[in-house]
């Protein structure tokens, strides 16, 4: 079997029953009628104010501290989880920014730096893609301002995922050259019999020019790779491989569409699309105006949760994660209080991890901007919930972590913000705040969420090697 | 085809850079020995950094002779550094003599320059890399005439800056995410050229019909197909293209046409092809076979190294040309191509790239004062301060004007918002013209420029740290480490209503000790430049308070304004001149500086100022150093540690 008709048979063969036993959990649901599990991470800057966060007693939610408020409505949806912490250590360099960035999603042991070059270990979002992605037409969907900071996704220790902050870009390239549409889950059992009746369904014609055109620069980087040293080999390598990926998603895109277009009818989707989504890539090059604008910023924000829903609901992608915010955006109006509106800057001055250190005026401005970020998330909630998914709402069947790649403004690692929200097709109970002993890795809370994506994994970054591991690496009582 | 003149023997020039390194530095009683500069040590050095005590981790004491000392040239690079930088001794021990302090760090740089030698010249690892996103839209504009940002179009993420430019190799890669992109680049970029609205030609129509119109047969459109790509192919590989080459893409010709589609559509796959094709999209330099000594470099790579180097992209048909005869590496004939390409405006490239890059132009963007304290501080306001330092230097190129006028100049650039932004009258219009200066209008050099004095200042005042810093880092080279983590920020007087000025609130922060050593040196520079409020404006004074614009550095020099600052910076342009070579080689290489291209930066530092720093000198002598005319094989085993600065 040569490379290009295994690329064409890939299609039929997904769908044939003898290969089900081999796909991970996530996928045979989706084979079996059911809408799958979804993994969302909407991640914003800055850290929190514990104090403003943390709700006071464990158990069941009651009132709701101040930051945390805007959940109110969904508070039975909610699972808050505190004391825990990223123990890793940094190399090279970093600072006390790019250290808790480069932590943030991989929780690594330690991650390096060295003449530029950054590694870590593959994040939670990655790990869940690897498993969960195969399905769909984009294994995982990375996206928010992507500035500098932003490496919080690995795919793999040397290999950061760059994050997409184009709206119009992000649309286009979930949907370039296809119909958004959503499955009919009901209908998805049958649909693998329909590709078993007849296989040839799924194959296009012959080689589209695009393939070929991929073709001749396969042939190309292997004519020149032969003429090179071993270290320059190293990086063609690295383009033939990232070649045939696209290569891979060219097949997966011809795969969707027969598959969609059997949908079409069907559905009565109801998708409502993003109105305020530009034709003009280009109108989005520039952030300074958002950066400077809450009312700007907030509807970036709100056009992006509506692309991850949009994601999730069409199947295009079931991990999607949402760098929120920035440290260098302004907030006049949001902050009401003192002079300063420069996140940085308050973070600086108001957000360190002892209150006591704090300047009590920044303090509160930091934890206005908190409140803001947690009314945006809310919004978010509040259309999921609503949304229909096979029977459930996509709010259901969804895991979302809502946290902050630092702990406080001060860049501190130590007790995180964070959330879970939707019950994860039954395997979360919420409505409750769990604590965990002081400095638990927050590793073991992604090694529960790959789990639920599919992953046998039994640890996950320093889950289990931190001098603080806890619980046998695990989160007892999420269920 | 290619000059391949071998050259392991050590090349004139480096003889003669060893005098020239080495003589200044020493006392005219001769060379001095490790007895004498070990007597300066035990006297000023040991007693914190010896056998006793290990300040900082540095034990100076253990180093018993030139050998041990030259194995370590990190840190006795660094020695040099704080010596000739006034940091050490601190202040508060004895002071060190100037010809003790110049025998000590004399003879410390010539042990390490020796000990360079000595090893035999080295141009560096070889490397491959892609692109830049900058060199890719010049290069698609060379190849197809048309100028358009297919990476803002397409959301390319920025290129990675490795040590402050975007071009070094070690950063470049492709990851598939980012391979992604070029093919919606590629389609883009084709989108607009077979766009008849978007183009004013219409290339689609132009090629159906005169296809159609002549009647050609499948296989004279074969023929034009394959006579085109001959011609397209070499500018975009940068060297000559074998009948193999050709044949892949007429294949891909013939599959369109096999799938009926007409004669531009094919013509469109080929070119979407090239764009994607890794001999295209990479810089590659093939090793040359057997090769163990560094070789000089063949004429075309030498080619490719010129046009990326001057003018961010492909060379052109005279280049290439001469570089296929064997012809450019001829002395002569390499000096007039530069001396061509410096004079195109393609060069600009030089101040577009390099300069911006170099001034750090980007955090222009993202500077902090706003509109809500500075009404003024519009976005066109920025964009007329970040066009300033670029034409400012692409003017030292096209006149070619000495390059330490980018420390004080008589002239500088303006339209109407930014003369009347810096109070100077009579610039009307949004066009920018180059402006004489008085000097009661207190501009002239960088340092006068809306841009960075912008970027280096807070949300609603200045920051002396920060433009001491962007001193010390951008135009001297020698940038303060950076803070320790949660160190404590200055709390703000205004906050807190308190009557210490901002200086007092700095001096105490500066009184830590963990702070002290660096905020001495970073502090004053940058207080020398409080005439120029947040976001660059002359002022007598503030609100409240008047302006304490005087500042002693470490080294002892003393100054009161800009204008006293600047004549500092003069009486140290050496060390700007050295940074600046060692900048602009940098971004010629696309990597790195190693030790041993120490002699490089100190030859063309040298040349330059023979030269009366003319710009073109500058130039020159990165074309003629030896690690931009040389290359070695790729050695897997062969250390790769870089050097650090």
């Amino acid at each position: 079997m040569n490379r290009r008709s295994f690329l064409r048979g890939t299609g039929a063969c997904m769908a044939l029953p003898f290969l089900e036993s081999l796909l991970p959990r996530a996928a045979r649901a989706a084979l079996a009628g059911r809408p799958p599990l979804r993994m969302g991470i909407f991640t914003v800057t800055g850290g929190t104010v514990l104090e403003s966060w943390k709700p006071a007693a464990e158990g069941a939610l009651t009132t709701l501290p101040s930051i945390l408020r805007p959940l109110e409505f969904a508070k039975n949806d909610i699972l808050v989880l505190t004391g825990l912490s990223q123990n890793g250590k940094a190399e090279g360099k970093f600072n006390g920014h790019t250290h808790a960035a480069t932590l943030h999603l991989t929780a690594s042991d330690v991650v390096k730096e060295e003449g530029g070059k950054i590694t870590a270990s593959v994040s939670v979002d990655q790990a869940a893609a690897q498993i969960a992605g195969k399905e769909t037409f984009l294994p995982s969907l990375e996206m928010g301002l992507g500035k500098g900071e932003t490496k919080y996704s690995f795919s793999a220790p040397d290999q950061p995922i760059p994050y997409e902050a184009n709206p119009r870009l992000i649309f286009d390239r979930m949907f370039r050259g296809r119909q958004p549409e959503t499955p009919v889950w009901a209908r998805a059992g049958a649909r693998a019999s329909v590709a078993v009746a007849k296989p040839t369904v799924a194959a296009p014609a012959g080689p589209s020019l695009d393939q070929s055109v991929l073709d001749l620069v396969l042939d190309e980087s292997k004519s020149l790779r032969g003429k090179l040293g071993s270290g320059d080999q190293q990086r063609l390598d690295e383009y033939m491989e990232s070649v045939r990926a696209v290569e891979v998603r060219v097949a997966q895109m011809n795969r969707q569409q027969t598959s969609d277009s059997k949908d079409m009818g069907i559905a009565k989707s109801g998708l409502v699309l993003p109105k305020n989504l530009p034709a003009d890539a280009t109108v989005w090059k520039d952030d300074r105006p958002m950066m400077s604008d809450p009312e700007r910023h907030a509807d970036y924000i709100r056009l992006l949760s509506d692309l991850m829903i949009l994601a999730f609901q069409t199947d295009t992608t079931r991990v999607c994660t949402f760098a929120v915010g920035s440290d260098g955006a302004y907030f006049p109006g949001v902050v009401t209080v003192g002079y300063e509106r420069h996140c940085h800057t308050l973070e600086h001055q108001g957000n360190a991890a002892r209150p006591d250190l704090a300047d009590p005026i920044s303090r509160e401005a930091c934890r206005q901007i908190h409140e803001w970020y947690t009314s945006l998330f809310a919004d978010m909630i509040r259309k999921m919930k609503s949304i229909d998914d096979g029977g459930v709402s996509l709010l259901d069947n969804s895991m979302l972590l809502f946290t902050s790649y630092m702990a406080d403004g001060g860049h501190g690692r130590k007790d995180y913000p964070c959330l879970l929200a939707g019950k994860a097709q039954g395997t979360i109970k919420t409505g409750r705040h769990l604590a965990f002993e002081k400095d638990t890795p927050v590793a073991n809370l992604y090694l529960e969420m790959i789990q639920r994506m599919g992953s046998k994994a039994d640890e996950f970054g320093d889950s289990k090697t931190a001098k603080t591991a806890r619980y046998n690496g695990r989160l007892p009582g999420l269920a | 085809m290619a000059s391949q003149r071998s050259s392991s023997s050590l090349p004139l020039w480096l003889a003669s850079a060893v005098t020239l390194v080495a003589f200044p530095w020493w006392s005219a009683a001769g060379e001095p020995d490790f007895a004498q500069a070990q007597a300066v040590m035990k006297e000023h050095c040991y007693k914190c950094h010896g056998a006793e005590k290990q300040k900082g981790d540095v034990n100076l004491e253990e180093f018993k002779d030139a050998s041990a000392i030259a194995k370590e040239p990190e840190i006795w690079a660094k020695v040099v550094d704080v010596l000739r930088g006034g940091d050490m001794p601190p202040s508060k021990e004895p002071k060190m003599a100037d010809n003790s302090r110049d025998l000590l760090a004399g003879w410390v740089e010539q042990t390490l320059d020796a000990a360079i030698i000595a090893k035999g010249p080295d141009p560096g690892p070889p490397m491959i890399r892609r692109l830049t996103h900058a060199e890719y839209r010049r290069a698609v504009r060379d190849l197809f005439g048309i100028d358009f940002d297919s990476a803002g179009a397409v959301g390319m993420p920025e290129d990675p800056v490795g040590r402050g430019y975007d071009n070094l190799a070690v950063a470049l890669k492709i990851p598939p995410a980012l391979t992604e992109k070029y093919v919606s680049a590629a389609d883009e970029t084709l989108a607009r050229l077979f766009d008849p609205k978007a183009q004013g030609n219409n290339l689609a129509g132009a090629i159906n019909a005169q296809l159609r119109a002549r009647g050609a047969s499948p296989a004279q459109m074969r023929e034009t197909a394959r006579a085109l790509m001959s011609r397209l192919l070499p500018r975009a590989y940068r060297r000559p293209v074998g009948a193999d080459e050709t044949a892949r893409y007429v294949a891909l010709f013939d599959a369109a046409i096999a799938q009926r589609k007409a004669p531009a559509e094919a013509f469109r796959f080929m070119f979407k092809a090239v764009l994607l094709s890794p001999n295209f999209l990479f810089r590659v330099e093939p090793d040359r076979a057997g090769a163990t000594q560094p070789y000089h470099v063949n004429d075309l790579d030498l080619a490719s190294r010129l046009s990326f180097f001057l003018w961010s992209s492909i060379p052109d048909d005279e280049l290439l040309a001469l570089a296929s005869q064997g012809k450019l590496s001829d002395p002569a004939t390499l000096r007039a191509q530069v001396t061509r390409m410096l004079a195109s405006p393609k060069a600009k490239a030089l101040a577009e790239d390099f300069a911006a890059q170099w001034l750090q132009l980007k955090k222009l963007a993202e500077a902090r004062p706003t509109i809500e304290f500075f009404p003024t501080f519009t976005e066109e306001l920025k964009e007329s301060m970040r066009q300033e330092p670029i034409l400012f230097f692409d003017a030292l190129r096209t006149s070619n004007l000495p390059v330490t006028d980018l420390i004080d100049s008589d002239f500088t650039f303006l339209n109407g918002a930014l003369a009347e932004h810096y109070g100077i009258s009579g610039i009307k219009g949004t066009a920018f013209q180059r402006v004489a200066l008085q000097p009661e209008e207190h501009r002239g050099g960088v340092l006068g420029m809306g841009a960075v004095l912008s970027m280096t200042s807070h949300t609603f005042r200045t920051s002396p740290t920060q433009r001491g810093k962007y001193v010390l880092e951008v135009l001297l080279g020698t940038p303060p480490p950076p803070p320790p983590n949660n160190v404590a920020q200055i709390e703000d007087a205004a906050a807190h209503g308190e009557a210490k000025s901002f200086r007092e609130l700095l001096a105490q922060h500066a009184t830590d000790a963990s702070c002290a050593g660096c905020h001495k040196r970073i502090d004053p520079l940058g207080f020398g430049l409080d005439h120029y409020d947040a976001i660059g404006r002359w002022r007598e004074s503030t609100k409240d308070q008047p302006l304490d614009t005087a500042g002693v550095l470490p080294t002892g020099e003393k100054f009161d304004g800009p204008m006293e600052l600047k004549q500092v910076l003069k009486a140290k342009q050496q060390r700007f001149i050295e940074n600046l070579s060692e900048q602009m080689l940098i971004y010629a290489l696309g990597r790195e500086l190693r030790p041993a291209d120490k002699l490089a930066v100190k030859k063309i530092a040298a040349d330059l100022t023979q030269d009366g720093f003319h710009f073109s000198s500058l130039i020159s002598g990165v074309v003629n150093s030896y690690p931009f005319q040389n290359r070695r094989n790729f050695a897997p085993a062969s250390s790769t540690k870089t050097a650090a600065r």
